[in-house]
């Protein structure tokens, strides 16, 4: 409540002081756009995000919306295709009239819909999508909320090479632009750190036999297997390295954290223990702000928030932050106020970079007994 | 490295009895009724979820699983070919290449639909009992699934060799009309090597269950591979099928172990094109036995 009231009273502020000087926002809902996967194969994830998202925008309007206009968001669905995410940020910023995007998902749909916000000038955000190509081309429509493979790179290699001496080092990646482009990022960092590869082999979405890959990775003297891909086919992977005998020889590394949830817990059971990666953002990181944040997500649904609903929740308030600051909407005002942030959110202080890439804290996780535990971190990549 | 190179062709070994199974029954549906069946797959993955289901369901241990799920598809499977394939059997290949894709699409999605696409386990208590000798690995699951494969493709032969039903089997696959003429009921033979063909199809999912996943989608690449078994091994001939699926294991696990594994789909494939190019007549010869 008197949060809610010292926010007003901020609001009343800058309404007082700021409006006369620039155009003022009209008195009509904000529109802000959405583009998730909300049905298709990675559906339970775009849902997450979209989760995050929603909640921010209601604590925002109940505590009197931006300048005391709602937001109004416009949710569309990607499926996870690239054509239906361009045809849906098409219908937002051409229809709907939108402030801004948030979305997508997938690093491809992502990619599709930046020409897309470039042409039409609506700034876009991705709560989600790791490419490093994405914030590299130069786009200054498109930005991304959330760490990159490179920046997890940084944190992760350094920690694992010098706390864990993990030096030789064993990939089984998946065979795409994520699983690949995450092995070369993490190459650099670890010749950067005198450690060696030993092993590199990639695979193929929805593959279930992996005893070829394991048998040969028996013979390496590898002592860190460094995992990229998803729930599914990792928990294979990490079942048949074990009934391969070879379960105490290496350090199990799942930097991009995309076998942290319960689904991959349930799937490997015991097998799961050990595991340490890197991510942005887990429930328990134990700050103020995260757990207070952990607390309102659990009470609304009733789980706990992992890293797409942080990275939703930060790019819906980011947004909400810049076109307030910016008091119109005008989208050239709104992208220039959105580069400019200093945002803190349940994960910590955060920034964008000047390509738009968001300079956030990581933080390395291990699987203990069917629990993330935090063992080290915030570190800072930037 | 000779190690590894003994490990890479035990699970190729272990992998090729499984395909046996699925192409052993698919040969012999061929064979028979001359269907070329592409809903083969689909048997397989019923078959997986009805042990699934069993085990979490009725609690029963995995043996007892695999049998129901091989009487369950047995008795599936013979309906289906009462009620979809009865009518185009002696129609052009096309008429049951078009029906039993059609049927693959539809069981795959009802699946999809009932079971969603989440994946799961079927739970042997057999992986984490490992057995190691001079340096070879096996989980006492794939051990145990050696073994079963090998005792059911024993029992299929013995079947088609020396019992009655196996022997108007095979004279149904030399000649429907003389085979009718001497008295033998085709019909029922039809059913007979569709439940026979369920049956093995149904064992092999519930092994596949066990060793990887059990999901609606499972049965559409194993089907492609079967068929190039059945190919490489000659349509109707068991020792053929059964030659040719252990090689393809091997090539699929010493080509995914020692080219590279990002490509391990393609190698059964390049096999095929190679064989109609060097050897059209089939890797065992070309006279029907």
């Amino acid at each position: 409540m008197k949060r809610n009231m010292v926010v007003s009273l901020v609001l009343l502020l800058a309404l007082v002081f700021a409006a006369p000087a620039f155009s003022e926002l009209p008195k009509a809902p904000v529109r802000i756009g959405v583009v998730l996967p909300t049905s298709g194969p990675i559906a339970y994830d775009g849902t997450l995000a979209l989760n995050g998202v929603k909640m921010a925008v209601d604590e925002i309007n109940k505590a009197g919306g931006i300048a005391g206009n709602e937001i109004q968001l416009f949710v569309e669905d990607s499926a996870g295709i690239p054509a239906t995410a361009v045809a849906a940020m098409e219908k937002l910023v051409g229809m709907e009239k939108v402030v801004a995007v948030i979305g997508d998902f997938g690093s491809s749909c992502t990619l599709a819909m930046m020409d897309v916000a470039q042409r039409a000038k609506v700034p876009l955000i991705t709560p989600v999508s790791l490419a490093p190509k994405i914030t590299e081309m130069g786009n200054i429509w498109m930005f991304r909320g959330c760490d990159n493979s490179a920046m997890i790179a940084k944190a992760f290699t350094k920690w694992a090479v010098q706390d864990k001496k993990a030096d030789r080092w064993a990939y089984i990646a998946i065979n795409t632009d994520y699983g690949r482009g995450s092995v070369d990022a993490f190459n650099v960092e670890l010749e950067k750190l005198g450690a060696k590869v030993v092993f590199t082999e990639y695979f193929n979405q929805g593959e279930t036999d992996y005893y070829p890959i394991v048998t040969k990775l028996s013979s390496t003297d590898a002592n860190g297997l460094c995992l990229f891909g998803e729930t599914v086919d990792l928990s294979r992977v990490i079942a048949q390295y074990h009934e391969m005998g070879i379960g105490d020889r290496m350090l199990i590394m799942d930097p991009t954290s995309g076998t942290f949830n319960a689904k991959f817990l349930e799937l490997t059971g015991e097998y799961a223990d050990g595991i340490v990666g890197a991510s942005r953002f887990v429930a328990s990181i134990p700050t103020p702000a995260a757990q207070k944040f952990v607390a309102d997500y659990r009470a609304r649904y009733n789980v706990d928030p992992e890293k797409y609903a942080q990275a939703g929740y930060d790019c819906a308030r980011m947004v909400a932050i810049a076109i307030e600051k910016a008091n119109t909407l005008d989208t050239e005002k709104v992208r220039e106020n959105l580069a400019a942030i200093k945002y803190e959110g349940p994960q910590g202080k955060a920034h964008f970079d000047e390509k738009n890439q968001l300079i956030i804290d990581e933080y390395i996780i291990a699987v203990n007994d069917g629990k993330f535990e935090v063992v080290a971190g915030p570190i800072s990549v930037y | 490295m000779a190690t590894v190179f003994f490990q890479q062709v035990l699970n190729g070994v272990i992998l090729g009895c499984i395909y046996a199974l699925i192409a052993l029954g698919l040969s012999l549906i061929f064979g028979i009724l001359e269907i070329a069946n592409f809903a083969h797959g689909e048997f397989y993955m019923i078959g997986a979820f009805m042990a699934l289901f069993s085990i979490s369901y009725l609690k029963v241990p995995f043996l007892v699983a695999l049998l129901i799920a091989m009487a369950g598809m047995a008795v599936v499977a013979a309906l289906i070919e009462r009620a979809v394939f009865r009518p185009i059997v002696g129609k052009p290949l096309i008429n049951s290449m078009l029906l039993s894709f059609g049927l693959s699409t539809a069981l795959a999605n009802l699946a999809l639909y009932f079971f969603k696409a989440d994946p799961r386990k079927i739970t042997s208590g057999l992986a984490r009992v490992r057995f190691s000798f001079r340096g070879l690995h096996v989980t006492g699951e794939r051990l145990a699934i050696l073994v079963l494969s090998i005792l059911l493709v024993l029992l299929l032969a013995w079947f088609i060799q020396y019992t009655r039903t196996g022997k108007s089997m095979r004279a149904v696959a030399q000649d429907r009309v003389a085979a009718q003429l001497a008295g033998i009921n085709i019909r029922r033979i039809y059913s007979v090597t569709f439940a026979i063909g369920g049956a093995l199809a149904a064992a092999a999912g519930t092994m596949v269950g066990a060793m990887f996943f059990v999901n609606p989608e499972m049965g559409f690449t194993v089907v492609l591979k079967s068929f190039v078994i059945v190919i490489l091994g000659g349509f109707g001939r068991i020792r053929g099928v059964i030659f040719a699926a252990i090689l393809i294991g091997l090539v699929e696990s010493l080509g995914g172990g020692f080219i590279s594994y990002a490509y391990k789909d393609a190698y059964p494939f390049l096999l095929l094109i190679l064989l109609f190019i060097f050897k059209p007549e089939g890797l065992t010869g070309g006279k029907q036995p």
